[in-house]
């Protein structure tokens, strides 16, 4: 096995986009997984359950950083992909399919829906396409509350928890390997695909979408198969968190969650996969960090109740800023820079 | 210099919280309450009541109660939810698995919805400030609340709008409702009625909590001819349509379930909200009951600056009430116990601050019946108009 390399010895273009150049990486993502396979079997549920949301917001992080991060299109309408799996997962499960049936094709209906709606993005850009996104988002939105109130509308779409040959995958335990697993691919898959023809062909859109047209990549199919993978990952997502929350309702999925995606991928670092998982950590635990530690502070000091609460917001805003002006590359360069100190660690070259 | 007192504050104040004695065990309870977001304006209220009936708990007694099966201390944990069901979910899914609190106090339709079968499976009674008639669909769960359900509120309102009605036409009425579950709930029930009662239904409109401008809606209503608007939302967005109502001239007479009107209403509308009927679960402010003394004297001793609260203070003392005294008939420390304690409750009594409350197995619903009022903006109150037992089912 090779750790290190001491210097820079590729022959061939394909050793550049190799994922990982030596084994030190596969060892230790081998022992994250490990880590995190182990972990409903000593943490409490209420923190299986975040972990398991952070799952979840890292499938589709990892989904809209394909669109926005790699492609350069900006989509304001991410959370309704989102719930437009949930919504599909949670018909789907009531009619009786299979979670593992579920899933993807929820996710090909949020590509569908994510492929109908980049079609402005042929002519559109920047802040145009943003706006045309976010039509999108107002009127799946509107779908969705037009869908809760049929029929009287006081109830939500439950959906039954997943089972797998008679054995129930509960929402505490089991339901996270699920998720765990769907994350797992969802990323392998996205580090591949920039090491396909598609994934350069993204590239060198974003880059510039003119060079890109005349080197002959079709722009449009590309901006459109970038829209519809970025819906289907959000759509992975909706139908997971579907599973794991047991209910659908319009009220999850607003342009707020939408914005909350955005911050994700800036957070983590734009056109990097692993800074979308760092971004949904981040901005998964952050609010409910910051939600026990208003209620605890509030628990002792009962008569600031209200200035926790609002200061709650403010934290998580000047959070967000601080990571802007200190690291507007992200956490991902961050990594990159900590990786670098140690590739040739203890010694300094 | 300022840093190091801040800090010592901050130990200080961390280091006296846990130093009540260790020898009682601890129960827990916990509130998922919305203090930010959508119907936060009364759900505040609601959260102040709950919290502050607690904090005396502890305060006076040092949270110490008696019960069935001994001596506790009973200590609350309490969350917002931002009216949020996912954060409602994830709240319940903390208390339940960190702090195994055996009983819990819940704000919104929306976010019982989502907690309805969690806690029927982790055997955790709710006391709802929602009393939407779904959350007792199968009966005999583990939801519970104080009032009658809001099918019931309505239906009252339309009686009396029925019993108000001049003229030889069928009163011509509309909903106004949350576009929520929550808002909606009664909606089908309400258009049933009025139409056994051969009223008119002329529009059904949605309202969100954090609406600016509901000029459309009016405009609506006024184009409809309605007479009587009947609403199911919380006091902010009432009050800006009553605003816009008044603008563009749409005379009719407006009615609210419980969460629309109050004092809070009457504070945010002002002469807007002159006339407006409005059923409650609890008392307001100025009823002269033998309980309302002791809901004061919680109010001033812990927020001192607010003067006057709506009915939706009282209605979360009293439902802390009904829930401690679950607590004390409990066999044991657990969920399931505490559920089968609640269903023993009859003909409680909170000093008249709300109708009796009676619960049984299989009627999880507290009163049988509800108080109506009118909000007068000269006198700046809310007078009684009657209690009324709505037995339609």
């Amino acid at each position: 096995m090779q750790f290190s390399a001491c210097g820079n010895y590729k022959t061939r273009y394909v050793d550049e986009a190799t994922i990982f150049p030596n084994d030190t990486g596969r060892v230790l993502v081998a022992v994250l997984l490990l880590f995190l396979a182990t972990l409903p079997l000593w943490l409490s549920p209420y923190l299986v359950f975040v972990f398991t949301l952070i799952g979840i917001f890292i499938v589709g992080a990892v989904g809209l950083n394909i669109l926005t991060g790699s492609t350069g299109q900006i989509s304001l309408g991410h959370s309704a992909f989102m719930g437009l799996g949930a919504y599909a997962t949670g018909l789907l499960a009531q009619a009786g399919l299979p979670f593992w049936l579920a899933i993807p094709v929820a996710g090909a209906v949020a590509a569908a829906a994510g492929a109908f709606f980049g079609i402005p993005s042929l002519r559109v850009k920047g802040l145009y396409l943003a706006l045309a996104t976010l039509a999108a988002q107002v009127i799946l939105q509107f779908a969705f509350n037009l869908f809760d109130s049929r029929g009287g509308g006081t109830s939500y779409l439950s959906v039954p928890q997943a089972t797998l040959g008679g054995l129930v995958l509960d929402r505490e335990r089991l339901f996270y390997y699920v998720v765990l697993v769907t994350a797992v691919l969802a990323v392998f898959a996205a580090l591949n695909l920039f090491r396909t023809r598609i994934g350069r062909a993204f590239t060198a859109i974003r880059d510039n979408d003119r060079a890109a047209a005349a080197m002959g990549i079709n722009v449009f199919a590309y901006k459109l198969l970038s829209f519809s993978i970025s819906a289907f990952y959000a759509g992975v997502a909706g139908a997971l968190w579907a599973y794991a929350s047991g209910v659908v309702s319009a009220e999850r999925f607003t342009l707020l969650l939408s914005v909350e995606y955005l911050a994700m991928i800036i957070v983590g670092g734009l056109g990097s996969v692993l800074g979308s998982i760092l971004g949904a950590t981040v901005i998964t635990v952050l609010p409910e960090g910051l939600r026990v530690a208003a209620d605890y502070m509030s628990q002792v000091l009962p008569q600031a109740t209200h200035l926790f609460l609002a200061m709650r917001f403010a934290v998580f805003g000047l959070i967000i800023v601080g990571f802007l002006m200190l690291e507007p590359q992200g956490l991902a360069d961050r990594w990159r820079v900590i990786k670098t100190y140690f590739n040739t660690w203890p010694f300094r070259y | 210099m300022r840093t190091a007192s801040l800090l010592a504050l901050v130990i200080v104040a961390l280091i006296s919280a846990p130093v009540w004695a260790q020898d009682v065990p601890t129960v827990k309870i916990g509130a998922i309450v919305t203090y930010t977001g959508p119907t936060s304006d009364v759900g505040a209220h609601y959260g102040d009541g709950i919290r502050d009936y607690f904090r005396w708990l502890a305060d006076e007694h040092g949270g110490i109660v008696d019960t069935n099966f001994g001596r506790v201390r009973v200590e609350l944990v309490w969350t917002d939810d931002q009216y949020n069901p996912q954060t409602a979910l994830t709240a319940l899914r903390r208390f339940v698995s960190e702090d195994n609190i055996i009983g819990a106090i819940t704000w919104g339709t929306g976010a019982n919805l989502a907690l309805m079968d969690e806690l029927n499976r982790v055997q955790v009674p709710a006391l709802s400030a929602s009393f939407h008639r779904g959350l007792l669909d199968p009966p005999g769960q583990y939801n519970f609340f104080i009032s009658t359900n809001y099918d019931n509120h309505m239906r009252v309102l339309i009686d009396y709008a029925v019993s108000q009605h001049k003229g030889s036409q069928p009163p011509r009425i509309a909903f106004s409702v949350h576009p929520s579950p929550y808002g909606r709930s009664p909606l089908e029930a309400g258009r049933t009625y009025a139409e056994q009662l051969g009223l008119n239904v002329v529009a059904s409109q949605e309202l969100p909590a954090d609406v600016l401008d509901a000029t459309g809606q009016v405009l609506e209503l006024r184009r409809a001819g309605a007479e009587y608007v009947f609403f199911q939302n919380v006091a902010q967005p009432v009050s800006v349509f009553l605003r816009d109502a008044r603008r563009q001239g749409l005379r009719a007479q407006f009615l609210g379930i419980h969460y629309a009107g109050g004092e809070e209403l009457l504070h945010l509308a002002g002469r807007n909200a002159d006339g407006f009927i409005t059923t409650s679960a609890a008392v307001t402010w100025d009823t002269d009951v033998p309980g309302i003394e002791f809901v004061k004297a919680l109010n001033a001793r812990y927020h001192p600056n607010v003067a006057v609260r709506p009915p939706h203070y009282t209605q979360g003392v009293v439902t802390a009430m009904v829930l401690m005294e679950a607590v004390k008939r409990a066999s044991a420390p657990t969920g399931a116990a505490v559920k089968d304690a609640l269903e023993t409750i009859k003909d409680f009594d909170a000093g008249g601050l709300t109708p009796p409350i009676t619960f049984g197995p299989n009627r999880h619903w507290g009163a049988d019946s509800l108080y109506l009022y009118r909000l007068d903006a000269n006198q700046n109150r809310l007078v009684f108009l009657g209690e009324f037992s709505p037995n339609y089912e």
